[in-house]
């Protein structure tokens, strides 16, 4: 049953949340692509990218690639969201906010065990949280819930969280699929130093084995809290790093269902009735961090000369074939904004720029040692010629790239930012000044400033409009360059059937079946 | 000398070499992966972490520390029998490397063999009719193969097999307990795309070797009796032929042990090798290290058996060492 859930509507003060609107939300979410009725039984095999990193949240905060599958179908939140800002109740049964909306009170689910066995109740909640919070473990996502002080027990089924200030953002907080921070564990396996590798949760899958870069293996929790769920019998997730093999995996009937955001698997796919298409639209974007505290970028004239010389839409359809979206800003909803101020291609003001700022500009551009991160290399090498501009592509792997940007030792490399239901925090970390996740280096006083009333304000179409005004600010500056936004496309074959993954979700398989 | 006496001194000899050969690549490998840009404070710590996060990843790690600190504590673990465990993901590296080595040992022996299916016959065909249109063209069959990169012909093999006719799996690995045939079957393609440029060296030194037995008069002796050609090339001729064949052989099972990293990316395969250039792009350095340290370790050993193999395919060589 759905309960009352908290959530603040708009200004001067908070509103509860009207029930029926949050019950007709979680039908919407419910509602299966494929009406047919579900049947039992079945083994899944999935291809994905990358293998899992951990189930940890201290070790790994960020879900990638497998890992993310696999802790959806074996972990669970407290609550998912509809995509609009409401939440769907899971473990979590309610969240209500007190009066000055500084306190939040999670009601939690009765009678859910972890598959060790492990009772799911506030132990649980307060004990994965305060892990979290605490200073201590250096929880690296904790930039992103900077306003939450604690979370303490207020019953074996109730749990309180503590706000330094009216914090919006909070709702998604409890129910993003960023992380793991939402997810949680048994206390006994995270106590015990096993969950990192063999993660225990209360999910519809019970974990059965990860043989790194080969499988994750998940078989069904007959104990499922939800009964009637999950509908098949296991699931194998296998890693397959190179496109061209994972293509091949899938269409040899090796696997049933890929994930891919190749032009030429796509196109393949796409045209192929044995296949169904889902695109999953992760939020954010993938940018060309330009390192603003050094010259010769650290004048905003060359930097506007970039923009105005950086074509994406070409770049896009030259480097991913159309595949991946076009991007004004990172927010996300790109007609909510309105116009950004995005700087569109102009040789004639990029030059005027670099004429005026008369000096010879010559930068070396980071990028990731892949077809695709030389492809950019070369397309911004050529485009910034036109200006006069000389850039030297200089490919290197992660770590490498990490290490140049955060020595600031870089002029222009390849990054992102993620995307989330509330892009709030998101943009406060890699905007504000004094963020030490700025990796730009951008400094803009009435962004700062713009930032923090955001952050406070208790109105959400205020924090709309002050996001996008941040946004218009940010392109008017040109710190960076778009390059896309996010999405990947999910192929499988007609047989299976899935839910329609919600806006900036994932897919969850959890609640697929097969023919 | 007593014989036994001499091949223990020998042996022993030949053992302290390769231990110190061990310890100088693994001090080697140490100090090329510490130059590598970047270290694993920044793969673990990815793409929303904060420059303070990456030093207390550092700190934590030990990586803050000198490298001979490093390197020191690293292999005082090693000798205890601890190779550590991954910083990426937790897995323990003897448990990594141990769980990968059924993959790697299958393909570089399924490799092997057909390798050698393909270079015996061919040696002796070449070396039996040097010079003539039969061992041209097994020449020029031989270095077109090798000419074709082994990315080339893997996915070539997929296409056709996999694709196309859908006689054999794309990828992966089937383990052994999930049926004999399903995993050879796993095995085909790659080992097969292995063997294509294995067998060509193979081939050359035998033909080679082998023209030159023919020329032997004991050769000469066994013909002159009227022994069938194929006794005389398989029984009289092959075994001395052998000894560059095994050499090469050696080397390349030796290189094998460390997997065959394009053809285990390509066919996903869950090798050593697969391993190794995952944790080199992560700064996985205990893992990086741990399968130096087995590579190494597997290289020289196969090196000392393939000198244990020459006193016991040629006499001379035995009666050599121990004439001093």
């Amino acid at each position: 049953m759905i309960g009352a859930l908290g959530k603040i509507k708009h200004s001067n003060g908070i509103r509860w949340i009207v029930p029926i609107a949050l019950l007709v939300a979680a039908a919407l979410i419910c509602a299966p692509i494929h009406a047919a009725e579900p049947k039992y039984g079945g083994t899944l095999r999935y291809a994905g990218e990358l293998d899992a990193r951990g189930f940890d949240a201290i070790k790994t905060p960020v879900l990638l690639g497998n890992g993310a599958l696999t802790a959806l179908a074996v972990m669970e939140k407290l609550f998912e969201t509809d995509g609009d800002g409401g939440l769907i109740p899971v473990l979590g049964l309610s969240a209500t906010p007190s009066p000055d909306g500084k306190t939040w009170t999670v009601k939690l689910r009765r009678g859910v065990k972890f598959h060790d066995g492990t009772p799911f109740n506030a132990d649980a909640v307060v004990k994965h949280w305060g892990r979290l919070l605490d200073p201590e473990n250096r929880y690296r996502g904790r930039s992103l819930m900077k306003p939450i002080l604690s979370v303490e027990k207020t019953g074996d089924y109730e749990v309180r969280f503590l706000l330094k200030h009216v914090w919006l953002p909070f709702i998604d907080t409890l129910s993003n699929s960023r992380g793991l921070t939402t997810l949680i564990p048994s206390p006994k396996a995270v106590e015990d130093g096993v969950h990192h590798r063999a993660p225990v949760g209360t999910g519809p899958f019970v974990f059965k084995e990860w043989k790194t870069a080969d499988r994750i293996v998940v078989v069904k929790n007959p104990d499922y809290w939800q009964k009637g769920k999950p509908y098949l019998d296991k699931i194998v997730l296998k890693p397959i790093s190179d496109h061209e093999t994972r293509y091949a995996t899938l269409a040899s009937g090796q696997v049933d269902m890929m994930l891919t955001e190749r032009p030429g698997h796509v196109k393949k796919l796409s045209g192929d009735p044995k296949y169904t298409t889902t695109i999953l639209d992760i939020g954010g974007v993938v940018y060309l961090a330009l390192n603003n505290s050094k010259p010769p970028l650290d004048d905003p004239r060359v930097r506007r000369a970039l923009a105005h010389a950086w074509d994406q839409k070409k770049y896009i359809k030259a480097c991913t074939g159309d595949v991946m979206p076009y991007a004004e800003h990172w927010l996300g909803d790109e007609r909510s904004c309105g116009d950004v101020g995005y700087r569109r291609p102009d040789l004639e003001k990029a030059r005027a720029l670099i004429a005026e700022y008369g000096k010879p500009v010559e930068l070396e551009y980071i990028h990731s040692a892949t077809n695709r991160g030389r492809e950019t290399g070369l397309i911004v090498q050529q485009l910034f010629k036109k200006i006069g501009v000389k850039v030297n592509p200089r490919p290197l792997d992660f770590p490498g790239i990490m290490k140049q940007i955060f020595g600031r030792k870089f002029d222009i490399a390849s990054f992102m930012v993620g995307g989330s239901n509330d892009m709030g925090p998101v943009t406060m970390a890699f905007l504000h000044s004094k963020s030490p996740w700025n990796v730009n280096r951008y400094v803009n006083e009435e962004v700062d400033e713009l930032l923090l009333e955001q952050r406070m304000s208790d109105d959400p179409e205020f924090r709309r409009k002050t996001l996008c005004a941040i946004a218009k600010k940010v392109n008017f500056d040109a710190p960076f360059l778009y390059l896309f936004g996010r999405s990947y496309r999910i192929f499988y074959k007609t047989d299976i059937h899935m839910k329609a993954p919600k806006k900036y979700g994932r897919i969850r398989l959890a609640d697929a079946w097969m023919d | 000398m007593n014989p036994i006496k001499f091949h223990m001194k020998y042996f022993g000899k030949k053992l302290l070499r390769l231990f110190a050969i061990v310890l100088a690549v693994s001090a080697l490998t140490f100090l090329m992966v510490d130059l590598l840009p970047g270290d694993a404070a920044y793969e673990i710590a990815g793409e929303e972490a904060s420059l303070s996060d990456i030093e207390a990843i550092r700190e934590e790690l030990g990586l803050n520390r000198n490298i001979f600190v490093r390197y020191a504590a690293w292999i005082s673990e090693v000798l205890r029998g601890n190779l550590g465990e991954s910083y990426n993901n937790g897995e323990r590296v003897s448990a990594a490397i141990v769980s990968r080595l059924p993959v790697t040992i299958e393909l570089l022996l399924v490799s092997q063999v057909f390798a050698l299916l393909l270079a015996i016959p061919a040696g002796i065909a070449g070396a039996y009719k040097a010079e003539t249109g039969v061992d041209k063209s097994l020449s020029s069959a031989a270095f077109a193969m090798m000419s074709i990169p082994i990315f080339v012909s893997s996915l070539v093999l997929i296409y056709f097999f996999a694709l196309k006719l859908r006689w054999l799996p794309a990828t992966g690995y089937t383990p052994l307990s999930e049926g004999l045939w399903a995993n050879v079957r796993s095995f085909i393609l790659p080992a097969t795309s292995i063997a294509m440029v294995e067998c060509v060296p193979l081939m050359r030194v035998l033909r080679t070797d082998m023209i030159a037995t023919l020329q032997e008069d004991y050769i000469l002796m066994a013909r002159s009796k009227g022994l069938p050609a194929l006794h005389v090339l398989f029984r009289h001729a092959l075994r001395p032929s052998s000894l560059t064949l095994v050499t090469i052989l050696g080397i390349q099972i030796g290189h094998l042990i460390g997997g065959a990293l394009i053809v285990e990316i390509i066919f996903a395969l869950p090798g050593v090798g697969r391993l190794l250039i995952g944790a080199i792009y992560g700064r996985d350095y205990n893992i990086v290290q741990g399968c130096i340290l087995f590579i190494t370790v597997g290289y020289v050993s196969v090196n000392f058996v393939v000198d244990f193999l020459y006193s016991v395919l040629d006499p001379r060589i035995r009666m050599e060492k121990a004439d001093g």
